[in-house]
Formats: structure tokens, sequence, C-alpha cells
């Protein structure tokens, strides 16, 4: 299927650039990557929190893609499938992060709590005081993103910094929007306390039942 | 007035209210100084959610997955000659086994009596006893 046939038919023409790049074809291959290398970096970075680990997880999520090509139904945006994809691997590899730390005799070795990878980019920040202050507030984002449950985690992430409607969330993770809702209010009181130690505001107790 | 519920303060602070739902919550929430309370913090909270911009792609991501998927492709070809290689070897291993079996038969079947010509030599008649059927006398060498 030609790309402007794909078009007027309603489905991504990435679609047919996907099956052709699986397929072997070049001139499929680099356009399809250019066009979501960086979206998927990032996706992968704010979720596993480490730069090295984040490129390794989105070259298998692009291998993963290829290798399913032939196989995936077009439907909507390629980029929501690839996310999918995305999400999945992130997690998989949060929870054999878990385990290797579980697994670990000492507790304290490689992985162990509080050892979450953290990336150390250089700062946009102006100054060397703007600087750490910008350097700190991600720490602590980071520590306090860390903590919370997988599913909570990932729900956050995609809400406020890949700035995901909840619709989307839902169709994304395959449950409904009442679900994305009790994840994010969830995450929202665990992490009210935790932030609000730094700013000295009073944290909303943690109730687990969502109203 | 209806009360404020954690899912709508959420759904607010994520964007994820239209204007006019907005502006509605907006006004329950002043008429609810414990919603305004939860929403104070919360807001404090969602603000001060900062992660760095992420890194720039990396310089030869797209080769080293080319060549990735290109080690894969050839893998999958040569996984789709395994098959034929392995009925080859099969049927060699099958002509070698009767073959084997054969020359055991051959080399079994022409074994002289006590020349120790077959591979394990066979007792000589004399040795052995038995009684004969009748059981009337037994044979004692």
């Amino acid at each position: 299927m030609s790309d402007v046939v794909a078009a007027r038919a309603g489905v991504d023409p990435d679609w047919e650039l996907l099956r052709r790049a699986g397929e072997g074809d070049p001139a499929a291959f680099d356009p399809l990557v250019a066009r979501h290398e960086r979206r998927l970096l990032a996706l992968c970075e704010r979720l596993l929190g480490a730069r090295e680990e984040a490129r390794d997880a989105a070259q298998e999520v692009f291998l993963k893609a290829f290798r399913a090509a032939g196989r995936a139904r077009p439907e909507g945006q390629l980029f929501t499938w690839l996310y999918r994809i995305g999400v999945n691997h992130c997690l998989n590899r949060l929870r054999r992060r878990r385990l290797v730390r579980f697994l670990s005799l000492t507790g304290r070795g490689e992985g162990a709590e509080g050892d979450e990878p953290v990336f150390d980019p250089p700062s946009e920040a102006p100054g060397p005081a703007e600087e750490l202050a910008a350097r700190q507030r991600w720490a602590a984002t980071r520590r306090a993103i860390s903590a919370l449950p997988e599913n909570q985690r990932v729900v956050l992430v995609l809400a406020k910094f890949e700035g995901m409607p909840q619709r989307e969330i839902a169709r994304l993770l395959g449950i409904s929007e009442g679900a994305v809702e009790s994840r994010l209010v969830r995450a929202m009181r665990r992490l009210a306390p935790v932030t609000a130690q730094g700013g000295g505001a009073r944290g909303v107790p943690v109730r687990e039942g969502v109203r | 007035m209806k009360r404020v519920r954690d899912r709508e303060l959420v759904r607010y602070l994520a964007g994820g209210l239209g204007e006019a739902e907005a502006a509605a919550l907006r006004r329950r929430i002043e008429a609810d100084p414990g919603a305004a309370r939860r929403l104070a913090v919360w807001e404090r909270t969602w603000r001060g959610l900062e992660l760095p911009p992420p890194g720039p792609v990396p310089a030869g991501f797209a080769g080293r997955l080319r060549a990735r998927l290109a080690g894969e492709r050839e893998e999958r070809v040569f996984a789709g000659l395994r098959p034929a290689w392995a009925r080859t070897l099969a049927a060699a291993a099958l002509v070698a086994g009767l073959g084997l079996g054969s020359v055991l038969g051959f080399a079994l079947a022409n074994g002289g009596e006590g020349q120790g010509a077959g591979l394990w030599s066979e007792p000589a008649l004399a040795e052995i006893s038995w009684a004969p059927a009748n059981g009337a006398e037994e044979v004692v060498p």
C-alpha cells in the first residue's frame, strides 16, 4: 500500500513503512526511525531514569516492532503502538531490576534500593547556583517517582511528562479512564508528603481508597 | 453542592477538563475548603515534579539498530536453512545406524562356535548343564 493510498484510507502511512523496514527496505527504515527515535528515547529515559539503559531499551523496542511488523494490524497511529511496546518493555526492565535487587544477597549491591540509575545530564540552567538547584529538583523528582509502584509511575510519567490525555493513556495501557485517574490519585497521595518535605507544606495523608 | 472528589482534582491538574468544566470545578472548590487545601498541595507537588530535558539521540543510534536488524534477518535466514540440514543429518545417522547394525548382525551370525569369531565367544555345548526334557537323567560333563 503506498503512502498516498494509506493516507486516503485513514491509516497512518508509517505502518507501511514499518512493514517495508521489517522486510529490510532501507528506504523505509531511515525515515521511520528518524521520525520516532527522539520521542521513544525520551519515553524510555523518563520511565527508566537512566540514559544509557534508555538507549538500549529504545533499540530493543524498535527491534520488537520490526520483528512484529508482519503480524501487526495497522490501527490508529503507529506511534501509539510503538509507545505501548515501549511502556511494556520498560515495565519489564523495571521488574527485572526489582528482581535483581530482591535476589541480591546483600540488598545493597547493584540496583539496590536508593541506587536507581540516575542520569546526570548537562543542565540548561543559566548559572551554577541555578544549575545546582535544577539538579537537586531533578534528583528529588527521580527519587520520588522511583518509589512509586510501577503502574502509578507509568501513568504519572505519561500524564505529567509526556503530556498525554487520560483517554490516550487508558487506550495505551488497555485500562479504563477511571483506572488511570485512580492510579494518578494514588500517585499524588504518595508524592504530596514526599515533595512537601522539601517545600515545608503539609502532606496529604496516604489513603488507598479513591474517591 | 456536590463534594469535590480527588479524581476530579487530578483530572483538573492533568489538564483533562475543558474550559467550562474547569471553571465549574473551580467554583465548587471555592466552596469546599478541604478540596481547596488538597488542590493547593497537589498543585505544588505537580509543579514541583521536574525531570531534565531528554538527552539528544545518540550518534549512530540508527546505524546500530540497522546492523542489529540485519543481523537478526541473517539469523532468520540461517535458521530457515536448518531443517534441511537437520534432515540430511538425520538421514546420514539412519544410514550409519543401519550399516553398523548390519555389520554387527553379520558378525554375530557368522561367529564360529567357541572360536572367538563373534564379538563374544559362545560357550561350548559341553560347558552347559541342562536337564533333558524327560528329566530321566542329568548329564554332567
